[in-house]
């Protein structure tokens, strides 16, 4: 137990360290003295530009890396991310036609929004409702259930960006791209709502995922609820995906690359991978915006980019060293 | 003998003369109206909002995405066309179509355009009178400009928050308007021709001036209600110099986004709001 918090407790550390540091990187110089002088402009751009932002992204990545950790443990599909059962293409379908039909339109609705959760719910639905009716649904028919929402979806959106008016489809191009932004505080405190608590419930299930990982015959052998379990599963991941996607867009990878690694380097336990994947997570993301918003400044990078750019050659070291250690 | 000839050389230029053009791009469309070739423009883009004439015209897509069918049903003697990455020239002039290509990216490339367009159309004098104008209107802004501003021209935001921005960078034509008018691009270093912003940049540089275009799903909104919806979102940032001296502009007429021949009412808007007072 005591790798268990050491490689907790580091994770932590990290994480703290990243909302440390993360809101002191950025494109314009700060005299950080000035912090806490009200109405300065170090003030001003460190509690309304840096912190949401980076707090933002510590929730997204978070979310994200665990809800990538879980959908590959239930579905044992290592491909299997957060949009592999097609929720973020669901939140994404909901804020396209919110932007179409111009429900984004209103200040006080939110209905950009909301129209995303409700879209990602009607696909959770869907999911939860295939994996707990009464036949006895595979992972493998799951997940390519959800390949076909996730096409359903984007045809949709292709549809309905070729048939809206310029300026509408300008901004769904927009928010397709997707990104970390400084949102308000509000956004943030709504955000949490959904995320903290179907992280908790993740990580108190943890045995659960672990014994679902190794099969559902071997679960319910085991005395597992498999179904409630499974269906439990399923609500809280697209929770994670669905809640964030509706703020940040599509934000590619995180959901692929931080799980694998972190099962490469601390192994497949989810007790240890699944809090350790929303703190690094989290960490993760807050870096690569950190770089995405600094190296061509004024001018920003969508943090998917760097994810990508910056994740994907490190994954590849970590697949190709592990695979040394191995032979 | 020498009348003779010169009598067919005017009448074969006369028959040379396009009769049914077709213009993929708003700004070329704008031309052509202003050449007084409104009548013979027998299609026209799926963008192309002005002169209110044009509107009713058979649409054929746009440059990036051309209905070549459509266009060719049009039976057109000339298709013009701006610059573009789908190598539209060639698959035009393979169905055996007449071509134009002109570039709209930069002010002196809109001129140029005119001068073109007169000499295609046999419209040369009229060319060079609106060529003339439009010079005399940019030049009478340039004279009039005093001081400098510091500006930002957004032409993207996620709706309703100040988030996902996206500014008018340098090299642009509105970039050239801008500077014309009297203001400095906050933006005019970025790497990027239309860079992704935050809130970050803009608390930074502090616009005087903010030109407001970004919420574009408010295309065609009544304007008081569209400034009072693009204006409460600003609101929330009274730090801003722009936002205290109530110089944040909600726009929504496409003489913005248009590169065509009312860059010069652009400019003389651009100097009202920027500097107060008349622009023309």
């Amino acid at each position: 137990m005591s790798r268990y918090w050491s490689v907790l407790g580091a994770s932590i550390l990290i994480s703290i360290a990243a909302l440390l540091i993360c809101p002191l990187i950025g494109p314009t110089p700060l005299d950080f003295s000035k912090i806490f002088t009200e109405g300065s402009l170090e003030a001003q751009i460190f509690w309304l530009a840096r912190l949401p932002r980076v707090l933002l992204a510590l929730l997204a990545g978070g979310a994200l890396a665990s809800a990538g950790v879980l959908f590959q443990a239930l579905m044992r599909d290592a491909l299997a991310t957060p949009d592999t059962l097609g929720v973020s293409s669901g939140a994404s379908l909901g804020a396209v036609v919110a932007i179409c039909f111009g429900w984004a339109d209103s200040a006080r609705l939110g209905g950009l929004w909301t129209a995303s959760l409700l879209g990602a719910g009607i696909v959770l639905m869907i999911v939860v409702g295939l994996s707990s009716s009464g036949r006895n649904v595979s992972s493998f028919t799951l997940l390519l259930a959800g390949i076909t929402i996730n096409s359903m979806c984007v045809a949709i959106m292709l549809f309905l960006q070729s048939v809206t008016s310029l300026g509408r489809s300008l901004a769904i191009t927009r928010w397709l791209m997707g990104g970390v932004d400084a949102v308000e505080y509000r956004t943030l405190g709504l955000l949490s709502l959904f995320v903290l608590p179907a992280a908790v419930v993740l990580i108190w299930r943890s045995q659960h995922w672990n014994l679902l990982a190794v099969g559902e015959g071997w679960a319910s052998a085991k005395g597992l609820d498999t179904r409630s379990s499974l269906r439990l599963g399923y609500a809280a991941g697209s929770i994670l995906a669905g809640s964030v996607t509706a703020i940040t867009g599509p934000i590619g990878f995180a959901g692929l690359i931080v799980p694998h690694a972190l099962r490469m380097l601390i192994g497949p336990d989810h007790r240890l991978l699944l809090p350790t994947s929303f703190l690094l997570g989290g960490a993760f993301l807050a870096v690569c915006d950190a770089i995405g918003r600094t190296v061509f400044a004024p001018a920003e990078l969508p943090v998917g980019v760097i994810t990508a750019l910056l994740g994907g050659p490190f994954f590849l070291w970590v697949l190709t060293s592990r695979a040394t250690i191995k032979n | 003998m020498p009348f003779l000839f010169l009598f067919l050389l005017a009448s074969l230029s006369l028959f040379a003369e396009p009769q049914r053009i077709v213009s993929t791009v708003p700004g070329l469309t704008e031309i052509l109206f202003e050449l007084g070739l409104g009548e013979r423009t027998v299609g026209v883009s799926d963008y192309c909002r002005y002169p209110a004439a044009a509107v009713g015209k058979p649409k054929v897509g746009s440059f990036l995405q051309p209905n070549l069918e459509a266009i060719t049903a049009l039976r057109p003697d000339l298709v013009l066309i701006i610059k573009n990455p789908v190598r539209l020239k060639q698959r035009l002039e393979a169905i055996g179509l007449r071509v134009e290509e002109l570039d709209l990216e930069t002010l002196p490339g809109i001129l140029s355009a005119i001068d073109r367009l007169g000499v295609e159309t046999n419209r040369r004098a009229r060319a060079a009178a609106l060529r003339a104008n439009l010079e005399k209107r940019l030049a009478a802004v340039q004279a009039k400009v005093k001081q400098r501003r510091r500006v930002t021209f957004l032409v993207g935001r996620t709706p309703q928050r100040l988030e996902g921005m996206v500014a008018v960078g340098p090299k642009s034509y509105l970039d050239e308007l801008m500077r014309l008018s009297g203001g400095d691009n906050i933006f005019a270093d970025s790497p990027a021709m239309y860079p992704k912003v935050s809130i970050e940049q803009l608390l930074a540089r502090d616009p005087e001036v903010i030109f407001e275009m970004g919420d574009s799903v408010h295309e065609g909104m009544e304007q008081g209600k569209y400034r009072e919806d693009v204006l409460s979102v600003w609101a929330k940032m009274p730090m801003l110099k722009a936002v205290r001296g109530k110089k944040v502009f909600p726009l929504n007429d496409n003489i913005y986004v248009v590169p065509g021949p009312r860059f010069a009412d652009a400019a003389e808007r651009f100097y009202e709001m920027l500097h107060g007072g008349s622009g023309k």
